[in-house]
């Protein structure tokens, strides 16, 4: 394929990819062995290895050793129902990587740069969202500095105040932590800001300039609820603040192009797709529930409804991702050629098509519906329903904590009962399912048959009744994981204006930047370790 | 890399100027600079979650207060104005002949540029540009990191290892950022020093690692990593992808397709 990338930041990240490492290195992190390239084409060349901890009695960061109470898991990889304030999410068993007791995860990134951080003598002022890029005069000048507001979370009954790893934990963990409770600060940048706020994908307004149904307010970024949900979690804040001091941007058309960048998941009735979130986790009280991960396959046990209770696509393709513009991975050809660099058959049909051959069932979920109101004709929520004998015949939790009182999560005797506690416990359903106990019987009429003339759904797996009560509903996630498209940069990371002039004092990596195809922390760790190198040498 | 190695950080944090802090105010600095404003110039922008609309009585009561100051002792727009002319070739607050420089060549701006007109955006808290040359500033360094993720903290800690000081803000109670949510896959390369590493056929220096690296013999993590390690699930090749569920039933259909793993 011919990509997207801007060239001139691209080099600029193969140039520096090997000394991220070392950084990373030295700066505590732990990798596991390599294995294999990451998603997406182009940079997955790039060798993947994985941030890890070792099981060990102790948790000590420097030395990569971390106690199954923090972990969440224990020696022989089982979960252990719990997640911990250093890892908010349960962590990965790695032993195919590392070997027994290696477990990976984000938190054995995160954790030791923190501590690094913090013992470097880095500040961090927490709880407070940038509001505003403060330049000398909006479109000219220095970038010299920002406003930011106090945007603490709280639990939600008690009220009490989420408290970070590093006051909790205390020692040198609390060193650098700047106290201010000030509705409103301003900071100077005496050299530069640098941008790392993240993508846009929990902004709708941002959303719908890719997709219609983006302006949908129960569509979820990635780390929904540890990041707070909406107004916080990828709410595009620094691009738009970056746009409102003029830069300009890139790579927007990879928000659409991209199939990792929007999906639904296999994750029912949580905030977010991180079934693994679980008590322990400080912000755990806002999630209130882990979600029950029931797997693709598991999608032959349910039906999937819109929010006026019809089914709206073959359910055992609901989930399904089929586009890829990956390399071949781990030795194994893909279907159509293998890549090769400069050669137009790369782009034949048949590959393109591979490429994108997505199955668009989220657009057929987010498209418009007979619930859909003017103006915006949102498609509302979807919902997985199925009964007692599904549970029972695939065996769900459906349990605490991996179900919760978090309105995304609902049980009935009859269907009608579940229509009407869908419609009353759900922030985002904002019309009744009027069609749901039709649906249900239709379905069942299918099943008797042994046939699904609406989605024909007969030859992909069992279907089975919806008839033993009680009966569930549970939210299907429609994540928007993958931001593409942000501030556009130059290989130094300064942002560059739409002129293409560097807006002076002003940097930015991650996901808030544009055209850099490629997923994952390997592009971000590099983009801010480029923009730091660079912007110290800015004059104070 | 030791030439690029800079004094430590000049100040101490945090830094809390003197200056009547008027830089919120559009109305105000738009009173300081009548010859330079587009004549639709207004405030353009209202805070999202503003409960309603104010009354015609409180926007009277309001714009008194912003002009003469209010029951709490803080200063109206006259008074500003007056502090700012007081004060207008001379700040030495924060010492620095740094301060100086930009202050005077703020001013020049100041005169030379006309004001942007704020557009809210989007629906964040986006209040539009404010003044530059009427800022005070709570607190200083070198380095402002927006976001303490994947991106933020070595960007932080990169510029702290060159010399500069560095806050970091971040608008969770946390830090980790969407990085700390992830699987932690960092794909890096170019010879980089794990690459090396696994190719040397070497081990950590910790030793927390007791695999082979991959394409050796015993070495599995180049492989399909499922179907060694967890022959109870369905292999799709990915790790912790949405597919790898247990077995239900006999004759449970395959692979359906390979999901997308989070990262």
């Amino acid at each position: 394929m011919y990509r997207y990338n801007n060239r001139e930041v691209l080099r600029a990240w193969a140039d520096n990819v090997a000394p991220v490492r070392q950084f990373l290195l030295d700066n505590y992190v732990k990798f596991t062995r390599i294995f294999g390239t990451h998603n997406e084409g182009g940079l997955s060349r790039a060798r993947r290895a994985t941030a890890m901890f070792k099981l060990g009695a102790v948790t000590d960061v420097k030395a990569g050793t971390v106690t199954q109470e923090d972990a969440g898991r224990d020696i022989d990889g089982k979960v252990l129902g719990h997640a911990s304030r250093l890892s908010p999410i349960v962590m990965d068993d790695q032993r195919i990587r590392g070997g027994r007791g290696v477990l990976g995860r984000g938190a054995a990134l995160a954790r030791p740069l923190e501590l690094s951080a913090k013992e470097k003598g880095v500040q961090f002022m927490l709880n407070r969202h940038m509001d505003e890029i403060i330049r000398e005069s909006q479109l000219s000048g220095r970038v010299l500095g920002i406003r930011a507001s106090y945007t603490p979370r709280r639990d939600p009954k008690t009220g009490e105040q989420f408290v970070s790893y590093g006051e909790f934990t205390g020692g040198v963990w609390a060193n650098g932590l700047i106290k201010d409770e000030r509705q409103t600060v301003t900071i100077r940048a005496r050299k530069a800001v640098i941008i790392g706020t993240g993508g846009h994908n929990g902004n709708p307004q941002f959303r719908a300039m890719f997709h219609p149904g983006g302006l949908e307010p129960s569509l979820t970024a990635k780390a929904w609820a540890w990041l707070g949900g909406p107004g916080r979690a990828a709410d595009a804040s620094g691009i738009i603040a970056g746009m409102n001091v003029g830069a300009g941007l890139d790579g927007m058309e990879q928000g659409y192009h991209n199939p990792s960048s929007r999906r639904i998941t296999t994750v029912l009735g949580a905030m977010d797709v991180a079934d693994l979130e679980l008590p322990g986790a400080a912000h755990f009280p806002y999630r209130r529930a882990g979600g029950v991960n029931v797997g693709a396959a598991g999608f032959q046990h349910l039906i999937a409804v819109n929010q006026v209770g019809k089914r709206f696509f073959n359910e055992m393709r609901v989930t399904q991702q089929l586009g890829s513009s990956e390399y071949p991975q781990n030795g194994a050809i893909k279907k159509w050629n293998e890549y090769v660099q400069g050669d137009w058959r790369n782009c034949k049909p048949d590959a393109v098509k591979a490429v994108y051959n997505d199955n668009f069932a989220i657009d057929a979920a987010l498209a418009i519906n007979e619930g859909s109101q003017p103006p915006h004709f949102l498609p509302g929520p979807i919902w997985a329903i199925f009964d007692q004998a599904a549970v029972d015949r695939a065996q769900w939790n459906v349990k605490p904590p991996y179900t919760g009182d978090n309105g995304l999560f609902f049980k009935a005797d009859t269907i009608e009962e579940l229509a009407a506690a869908i419609r009353a416990g759900n922030e985002h359903q904002k019309v009744a399912l009027t069609y749901l106990k039709e649906t249900v019987a239709r379905w069942n009429s299918f099943v008797a048959k042994g046939a699904d003339p609406d989605f024909e759904r007969g030859p992909d797996a069992p279907m089975h009744a919806i008839a033993t009560p009680p009966f569930y509903a549970a939210r299907i996630i429609i994540e928007w994981h993958d931001s593409c498209g942000g501030l556009r940069i130059n290989g130094k990371a300064q942002v560059l204006d739409m002129k293409g002039q560097v807006i002076p004092g002003l940097y930015a990596g991650g996901e808030a930047t544009g055209a850099h195809l490629m997923h994952g922390l390997g592009k971000c760790c590099t983009h801010g370790y480029m923009a730091a190198s660079n912007a110290v040498d800015e004059r104070a | 890399m030791s030439s690029r190695i800079r004094a430590s950080a000049s100040s101490p944090l945090p830094l809390r100027h003197k200056i009547v802090r008027i830089g919120h105010d559009a109305r105000a600095e738009a009173a300081l600079q009548p010859e330079h404003l587009p004549s639709q110039h207004k405030p353009t922008h209202v805070a999202v979650g503003t409960p309603r609309r104010l009354s015609c009585r409180e926007v009277r009561k309001a714009q008194n207060s912003r002009q003469f100051g209010d029951h709490l002792g803080n200063p109206g727009q006259y008074v500003q104005e007056w502090r700012i002319n007081m004060s207008k070739n001379k700040v030495g607050d924060s010492g620095s002949t740094h301060d100086k420089k930009n202050l005077n060549r703020r001013n020049f701006i100041k005169r030379s540029a006309a004001i942007g007109v704020g557009t809210a955006a989007f629906g964040t808290a986006s209040t539009g540009p404010t003044q530059a040359q009427a800022m005070t500033w709570d607190y200083e360094a070198d380095i402002v990191v927006l976001g303490a993720g994947a991106t933020g903290l070595p960007a932080a800690i990169r510029a702290r290892d060159l010399g500069a000081s560095v806050i970091v803000v971040e608008q969770n109670f946390d830090i980790g950022g969407t990085m700390i949510h992830s699987n932690g896959n960092v794909s890096l390369g170019g010879g980089d020093a794990i690459q090396l590493r696994d190719l040397a056929g070497k081990n950590d220096p910790e030793g927390l690692i007791t695999v082979d690296p991959a394409g050796t013999a015993g070495g599995n993590a180049g492989r399909s990593r499922s179907s060694i390690s967890r022959p109870d699930r369905l292999d799709c090749g990915e790790h912790r992808c949405q597919s790898h569920v247990p077995v239900q039933q006999p004759g449970s259909p395959a692979c359906l397709g390979r999901q997308r793993c989070p990262g």
